[in-house]
């Protein structure tokens, strides 16, 4: 991976030590961590991490104005609130933040959820932070917050994993493995931004619901110069262009198979733990989560939340979501 | 980096800070507000140089331990930083130790 990076205005950057061997074997040399902190300096610090596509950047401030992957749960008043909470959040390790990731065409040794967590650990002796008042993570970031719990249970009072589990369902492990499969042809192909734009076109049907895409997308599908095109096409492809614009093949192959490499003993998480899950989510079903909640030796909170967003609830449904956060935050 | 060679060759001509003008206290009081002491380098667009001890924030990619060495320039999109492998705690202890035992015994610090 490359220890050469870009940092936009007010990134902090955090070094990792010299070489930080990864769980799964291999290591990063000479690799950092970028974060953002958010709130009062001397206030209680509350880790906020999102899905794998979200970084350090949470929601606007008034250090850096634009707006974050969480606007309407992170600010002051807000269920996490800046006025009495310091957030800190981070880009991923491997991703397509400011961290340390692989370059294109760079083969990259594999970075797991619990080195994610590990990393996050440095990050806290960095910054001289001795404890967490909570992490609060949505989909891979709960993933991670199961993780560091795991790891490091006296550096963190409270855990909030949000659409995660102990482990990744073989479902949605199956449809994340096509992504790659599709990632890889193109990257062998030599067109590997178009396959990333595909595979994150799948991507987004596993996020939803059929429920809302019906409701979208319900029309009849259009015959236009020879080739038939579903109402659906623009949004699936306006996303995928997106996502492909933001991110290196190399980048998503690598948190990608992360998710699926997840796996985490309940038991091991001996921290007081509430969980939030979406009826509805093809990727972690609720009954995933009621069986990670059955082994956790301190269960606090369970909520089964209605949604037609299905996974992507956790970035939509501000009011039951935002209830959860307040009641953990408390 | 494109101005510097001429200069660069002679070392002893950089202007830089003296090991004995640090201030304890001053270094205590940084630590206390969160913050860390660092010897940067500088060059700008003039060719000018210039080594320091400076306050630097936790978060500043110039914050590296001693066993990195980092260095940036500015890109319109930001700066631009790279991190390389250093001489390591030992050998940055030691060579802090050859420069206060000059100090002591009033020889040139070069290095």
């Amino acid at each position: 991976m490359s220890a050469a990076i870009t940092l936009p205005q007010g990134v902090l950057l955090c070094h990792l030590p010299a070489e930080f061997a990864l769980a799964h074997g291999g290591a990063l040399h000479g690799a950092s961590l970028a974060y953002e902190r958010q709130g009062p300096l001397d206030a209680p610090v509350v880790v906020v991490q999102g899905g794998i596509s979200a970084g350090r950047h949470a929601s606007a401030s008034a250090q850096v104005p634009g707006p974050g992957w969480w606007e309407g749960f992170v600010g002051d008043g807000l269920p996490i609130d800046t006025q009495r909470l310091q957030v800190l959040s981070f880009d991923w390790l491997g991703g397509a933040g400011c961290s340390t990731a692989s370059a294109a065409g760079e083969s990259s040794p594999f970075v797991g959820a619990e080195d994610q967590a590990a990393a996050l650990a440095h990050l806290l002796d960095a910054l001289r932070i001795d404890r967490l008042a909570a992490f609060v993570g949505s989909s891979y970031g709960g993933m991670v917050g199961l993780q560091f719990a795991a790891r490091f249970p006296k550096r963190v009072a409270k855990l909030c994993a949000i659409g995660a589990a102990h482990r990744s369902h073989p479902q949605a492990s199956a449809w994340r493995a096509v992504q790659r499969g599709v990632v890889e042809l193109g990257l062998q192909c030599g067109r590997g931004r178009e396959a990333l734009a595909l595979a994150r076109q799948l991507a987004m049907t596993t996020y939803r619901t059929p429920g809302e895409l019906r409701d979208r997308f319900g029309g009849a599908a259009d015959l236009a110069g020879g080739r038939w095109r579903a109402p659906v096409q623009d949004w699936l492809e306006a996303r995928g262009g997106e996502f492909a614009r933001d991110w290196l093949p190399e980048q998503f192959l690598c948190l990608c198979a992360s998710i699926d490499a997840h796996r985490v003993e309940p038991a091991a998480v001996a921290v007081p733990t509430w969980l939030g899950s979406f009826v509805g989510d093809q990727l972690v079903p609720p009954a995933d989560v009621r069986e990670l909640a059955a082994g956790l030796p301190q269960l606090r909170g369970l909520r089964e939340i209605r949604s037609r967003y299905g996974h992507d609830g956790f970035l939509k449904e501000r009011l039951a979501v935002g209830a959860l956060l307040r009641e953990v935050l408390a | 980096v494109f101005a510097l060679p001429a200069a660069a060759r002679d070392v002893v001509r950089i202007p830089r800070q003296d090991l004995r003008t640090l201030d304890p206290a001053l270094l205590r009081a940084r630590a206390a507000r969160g913050l860390t002491t660092r010897l940067v380098a500088r060059a700008d667009r003039g060719g000018n140089l210039r080594v320091a001890y400076e306050e630097v924030a936790l978060g500043s990619p110039l914050a590296a331990p001693p066993d990195r060495v980092v260095y940036g320039y500015e890109l319109p999109e930001g700066l631009r930083v790279h991190t390389g492998l250093a001489i390591g705690y030992e050998r940055t202890a030691a060579a802090l130790l050859d420069d206060v035992r000059d100090a002591l015994t009033g020889r040139e610090v070069v290095r």
